[in-house]
């Protein structure tokens, strides 16, 4: 089926922004629009210093120069840059050059930029000083470009092909093993025009990056609308600063997973005001299951949190819920002309803006009869709007054959205002008799609203009256309050059991 | 502002309460040579969340340290009180 969602992402979106939208086939060609129009606008804050989109084109014609001196126009470029100006620069210059960016996480150590930089086919290597030492292997078999070097000279964007390799962005995919998801110009271009539509006030915002760009979410959503819609990109280097910086940049606009918008809001709450300053409006929020609580909390404070649901392969966003308020527990319409179907409850994907397959790994399962299987179960409400209910990895499948989806059964429970997050596992007796059991974690500042009272029975009898009201196969037969937080993956997310107790 | 190394303790468990959302009851029996990660499992998140409400309620920075740098409560208290 193709969503046919247009009609009402015009409206969502409103007729003003949504007549600005305009397509174009590759990252090359949006570039040398957008710069253009916007010259003299405030493209990217860094570092205390302000760089106009004129300033932020003619440093990227320079450092095209730069990668042709050197030799590093090559096919593939790896880029090993933390968040910055310089980033935004290189990457733009290298895709702008008709070459593929691939991102790789700062964090990696010398052997891993060596092993990513192999997998991923890149010839040439771009690091910046504090990156530098983690490319000292690397430089034996690549030409290793510092980023702050410059040209006198520059050179003109390259006449490029929607279906040339734009980006190769590090996935765990649907196995969990590391590898790359190659994305064309088109992919990455319509990626970018998904992220700008749903949302009212798309252009000319104060965007505020905390992501890394190494992921989708920052990269896509975060970065390259900021520069398709006109917008300011503020680059907050040490998130310890980030409430810091947003007091003095008033961010109307920010790019968060649920992790750090609840951080945020526990501390707004403890001190009394919006952490991120008054002028946010907008919180777009994803890479994880997004609680309900989060967008009536942020609505109170006058700030819309929209949820939405996408994939590295998908170039990010593939819904978007601008249906908040009235359906805060789905991810929203598929975004427009997406082609998508289920199987067996599982979300399967065709469009432009999917990509065109791993890199450095072969996934044989990944795809079927051109689908992407994306390994999600899902189910649509009456009104097109999608509801993650679990990964088909998690499911449980029952000694009574029934199979139950952990996702689906935590929602439920993560409704309660005072449950912060929670874990449905499959446990066992000393018999070897095995049933459910569910461990959450309690959000203190809604507890201590409770009152004097015994709030362990009090949650257990909370917990319990949503646990009588699933199907009998799918309840819980024990409860554990936890009195810390689940471990978390380095994006945030929660480690899940690997296996069933 | 003049605090000793107690008072500093006890503003410092209210924070690491609202950090770590589920500390609850666990809280008193929090002491100096209590593991930040060790004992209280707190994730990359509540570090982050304990840091900036540190530095907001006791109006000090946190300049040239990261979050690896303190493995204890009693070293977060340490930097703090060297702060004041």
């Amino acid at each position: 089926m193709i969503a046919d969602t247009l009609d009402l992402y015009r409206k969502y979106t409103g007729e003003e922004s949504f007549a600005r939208i305009k397509r174009y086939d590759t990252l090359a060609q949006m570039w040398e629009d957008r710069s253009a129009q916007y010259a003299d606008l405030i493209a990217v804050e860094d570092d205390g210093k302000r760089y106009t989109f004129a300033q932020l084109a003619e440093d990227v014609a320079g450092f095209r120069a730069v990668l042709k001196r050197r030799g590093a126009d090559k096919q593939r470029v790896a880029l090993l840059v933390p968040n910055s100006y310089d980033f935004v620069k290189a990457f733009l210059a290298v895709t702008t050059l008709g070459c593929t960016a691939a991102v790789l996480p700062v964090h990696l150590g010398e052997q891993a930029v060596l092993g990513c930089a192999k997998m991923f086919g890149a010839q040439a290597l771009i690091v910046s000083s504090a990156t530098e030492g983690a490319a000292a292997l690397a430089k034996q078999v690549l030409t290793v470009v510092n980023v702050e070097e410059t040209a006198v000279e520059s050179v003109s964007a390259a006449d490029c092909k929607g279906s040339d390799g734009c980006a190769i962005v590090m996935t765990g995919g649907t196995t969990g093993r590391p590898k790359g998801a190659l994305l064309s110009n088109t992919a990455v271009m319509q990626g970018i025009i998904n992220s700008c539509l749903g949302v009212p006030g798309t252009f000319e915002q104060r965007y505020m990056l905390v992501l890394p760009l190494s992921h989708v979410f920052g990269l896509i959503r975060n970065m390259l609308a900021a520069l398709y819609s006109g917008s300011t990109l503020f680059i907050c280097r040490d998130n310890r600063n980030m409430f810091r910086d947003a007091a003095a940049y008033r961010p109307t606009i920010m790019v968060l997973v649920p992790a750090l918008a609840d951080m945020a809001l526990t501390l707004s709450k403890k001190f009394g005001r919006n952490m991120f300053g008054d002028a946010l409006k907008t919180i777009i929020c994803g890479a994880a299951n997004v609680p309900p609580y989060l967008i009536e909390e942020y609505n109170k404070m006058g700030v819309s949190l929209y949820p939405g649901y996408g994939l590295t392969e998908s170039a990010n966003l593939v819904s978007g819920n601008p249906e908040n308020l009235k359906k805060p527990s789905s991810v929203g319409l598929i975004f427009p002309e997406m082609e998508y179907k289920t199987v067996n409850g599982e979300l399967w994907l065709k469009g432009k803006n999917m990509m065109d397959g791993y890199v450095g790994a072969v996934e044989e399962d990944a795809y079927e009869d051109g689908w992407f299987k994306t390994g999600d179960l899902v189910r649509f409400d009456e009104d097109g709007f999608l509801y993650i209910t679990g990964r088909i990895k998690e499911v449980i499948v029952l000694p009574n054959g029934e199979n139950v989806s952990p996702a689906e059964l935590e929602a439920q429970f993560n409704t309660l205002p005072f449950i912060q997050d929670s874990q449905v596992f499959e446990d066992a007796d000393e018999n070897g008799r095995r049933f459910l059991s569910l461990e959450v974690v309690p959000r203190a500042t809604e507890v201590a609203r409770l009152g004097d009272i015994d709030t362990d029975a009090f949650i257990r009898d909370e917990l319990q009256k949503i646990n009588a009201k699933l199907p009998s196969f799918a309840r819980v037969s024990k409860i554990f309050i936890r009195t810390s937080d689940f471990e978390r993956t380095p994006s945030m997310k929660i480690v899940r059991y690997k296996k069933c107790k | 502002m003049q605090m000793t190394r107690n008072e500093i303790l006890e503003k410092l468990k209210e924070i690491l309460l609202s950090a770590d959302e589920a500390a609850g009851d666990s809280i008193h029996l929090v002491t100096e040579r209590t593991g930040l990660q060790s004992d209280l499992g707190l994730s990359s998140v509540n570090m982050l969340y304990m840091i900036i409400a540190t530095e907001e309620v006791f109006g000090i920075r946190f300049d040239e340290v990261g979050t690896n740098d303190f493995k204890t409560v009693g070293d977060v208290v340490s930097y703090i009180e060297g702060k004041l």
